[in-house]
């Protein structure tokens, strides 16, 4: 009986081994769908140009030099800056704006509120594409066009940041608003110093999403921008096309340095990301 | 001087409901006043009317010298501890009960002078640098208070801050707050379901159902006189026991019958209850008054045979649920008296004790 035992146990045990072991290697392939891509263009920044496209993954000689080319070859400090300046300003701004709407569809009530939010959330039905050529018209009419400000103000409001900070900020129990109005805050100190600090998983959230976003927007600066000096990396790096073809090991350099600040974000938020995944999908 | 007047103050919500009807108290400065009823009777919408975090839909309501209708909660100088604590939970204890000094501008060293007053009044002073996360219930619960007291306001606000906590917490927490009362002598109202905590707490009660105020005094005088069968029923652990029956004539006096058993009702009682005679009518016990040791001490009590269904040995008594005709009852008995399932007895009545209402308008008559 024992024995018979025994030999149950190490069945399952292996029974367990096969199972852990086949949801491993399934996961390793799918993470390599997702990292081989990444060290393709890694290998071939530092290819000279006659290797890139052959089989061989591997270098035949690690040029790193190709790292500094880049920043002779094109203005790429300066597109870094300036993606990095829009982006920024984007970001603090539509995060501010989108905590401010949020704030009051869920904490303030007034005549009428829910259906204009409802109505706030279906213009994300309508897709950036359709809403491009009225924007430009705008930007025109305002005389923003060919500017950083043409960038930064169209982004600066985010239905679905609004909307994902609301879904945080109804999770706080109404009670909190209520102490402090009674201790003596205002609606402005209550946002500030009660609801403000509790939303910082859906804060940090909405940070990542809307710098990666507008870090990687190609489109819209396209359209906006004419002056050299103040396009972003995503268009500065169609320089690299050339009348004698593309340069691929110096774009996949220019690429790779340009990945760098989403990476250090995502790094550094990581854990606030899943949290604030997690957090902002309780009650609607 | 913090007196509270509600003159005939409603609230009426958008959909038509009426959550508070007609509704006038005067409280007292320096009084504690309970306000306690069913869920649903309108107590909290009341304190929350009172408090600025519900508009009043028509009366007034006035906090000393002044009419606070259209007075913003901040400028209406209470103190409010919420039934969930409302802490605030990224800042530490000390925080929590600095913030509304420093909303209001006071200096550091009074808002410092202040906070470690109340720590010291509610024994905190270990706890200023702890979020409110790393507390228990009590604790928590001790900060929302703390919280209030560093205000100073006229009138304290209680919104049911006993309903988290455990039974041996909510005890703890009782003594605590009436001590407060005692050592403070602010106003406070406080609002809840448990009417323990009503009588126990209370310098007067406010008994609401449905929007209605149904009896305000003393706890002594609500549990000795109800004014009607649900205040009755509601204050007093166990219940009170009812009897649906008739009344009879007999002669000069005035027999209740309700099929199992008879009683006279007292003299004193004959002139209150003569509308009813040859009607229904409910009788009502409270459960210390039947089949108790000074019941049974009374040899010309009346009695009522009944059937024991279960025993409740509570140390210092013993609960015992009868059944008599139609009619369950609980009975307060001996603790040395044991008694078995489907054991038949008779158990005294104290006449003096006894409460008549009316069954169509539950109004007590006696």
């Amino acid at each position: 009986m024992t024995e018979q035992l025994a030999a149950l146990k190490t069945a399952d045990d292996l029974r367990r081994f096969v199972k852990t072991l086949g949801l491993h290697l399934l996961l390793v392939g799918v993470s390599m769908t997702f990292i081989l891509p990444f060290v393709w263009m890694l290998l071939t920044s530092l290819k000279p140009l006659k290797e890139v496209g052959l089989e061989n993954w591997l270098p035949s000689s690690f040029q790193w030099g190709n790292y500094l080319t880049v920043f002779n070859v094109i203005p790429f400090s300066m597109f870094y800056w300036n993606s990095i300046f829009v982006a920024s300003w984007v970001t603090f701004l539509q995060v501010f704006t989108s905590s401010l709407a949020a704030f009051s569809f869920s904490r303030l009530h007034w005549p009428g509120r829910d259906r204009v939010f409802f109505l706030y959330l279906a213009t994300m039905m309508l897709p950036g594409l359709v809403m491009m050529i009225p924007n430009y018209q705008i930007m025109i009419k305002l005389n923003l066009v060919d500017s950083y400000a043409g960038l930064i103000i169209p982004a600066s409001f985010s239905t679905f940041g609004t909307f994902l900070l609301r879904q945080f900020m109804l999770t706080i129990p109404s009670s909190l608003d209520e102490a402090a109005e009674i201790d003596g805050a205002s609606h402005w100190q209550v946002y500030l110093n009660v609801v403000l600090p509790l939303c910082r998983p859906g804060l940090i959230t909405l940070t990542i999403f809307t710098f990666i976003g507008n870090y990687q927007s190609f489109f819209w600066p396209l359209v906006m921008l004419k002056s050299v000096h103040k396009y972003t990396l995503p268009i500065g790096l169609l320089f690299f096309d050339s009348s004698q073809g593309q340069e691929t090991n110096l774009l996949m350099a220019a690429v790779a340095m340009s990945v760098i600040p989403m990476v250090v974000l995502f790094v550094l938020l990581q854990k606030h990301l899943v949290k604030g995944i997690q957090l902002g999908s309780v009650k609607g | 001087m913090s007196k509270v007047i509600l003159q005939d103050v409603c609230k009426v919500y958008d959909n038509g409901f009426k959550a508070v009807k007609n509704f006038n108290l005067v409280i007292e400065d320096g009084e504690f006043i309970v306000l306690v009823g069913p869920s649903g009777c309108g107590k909290s919408t009341t304190l929350r009317m009172v408090a600025g975090l519900e508009d009043i839909s028509s009366g007034t309501i006035q906090i000393g010298e002044r009419v606070v209708n259209t007075v913003a909660p901040k400028d209406r100088d209470i103190a409010m501890v919420f039934q969930n604590y409302a802490l605030y939970p990224h800042m530490t204890v000390y925080e929590n009960m600095a913030f509304g000094l420093k909303l209001r501008g006071y200096s550091k060293a009074e808002i410092n002078k202040r906070v470690m007053d109340a720590a010291a009044v509610l024994g905190m002073e270990g706890l200023l640098e702890e979020r409110p996360k790393q507390l228990s219930g009590g604790q928590r619960q001790r900060v929302a208070v703390g919280r209030a007291i560093v205000r100073k306001p006229q009138v304290f606000l209680f919104d049911e801050p006993l309903s988290n906590l455990d039974a041996k917490m909510r005890v703890q927490m009782r003594i605590e707050i009436s001590r407060l009362h005692s050592q403070l002598g602010t106003t406070m109202i406080y609002v809840t379901h448990d009417q323990i905590e009503a009588m126990t707490m209370g310098d007067r009660i406010v008994i609401m159902e449905d929007g209605l105020i149904q009896q305000v005094a003393d706890p002594i005088t609500l549990y000795e006189q109800p004014a009607n069968k649900f205040i009755a029923g509601f204050i007093g652990s166990p219940a009170m026991n009812f009897f649906a029956g008739h009344l009879a004539a007999r002669g000069d006096a005035l027999e209740f019958n309700c099929g199992g058993f008879q009683v006279a009702v007292p003299a004193d009682m004959r002139s209150a209850v003569a509308a009813r005679r040859d009607k229904s009518i409910i009788m009502g016990i409270r459960p210390e008054h039947i089949g108790s040791p000074v019941a049974e001490q009374d040899a010309g009590a009346p009695r009522v045979p009944a059937k024991v269904e279960i025993s409740e040995p509570m140390g210092g008594e013993t609960y015992v649920y009868l059944q008599t005709g139609n009619h369950n009852f609980i009975a307060k008995m001996d603790p040395h008296r044991s008694h078995r399932m489907g054991e038949t007895l008779s158990v005294a009545i104290m006449p003096s004790k006894l409460h008549f209402f009316d069954p169509i308008t539950s109004v007590c008559l006696t």
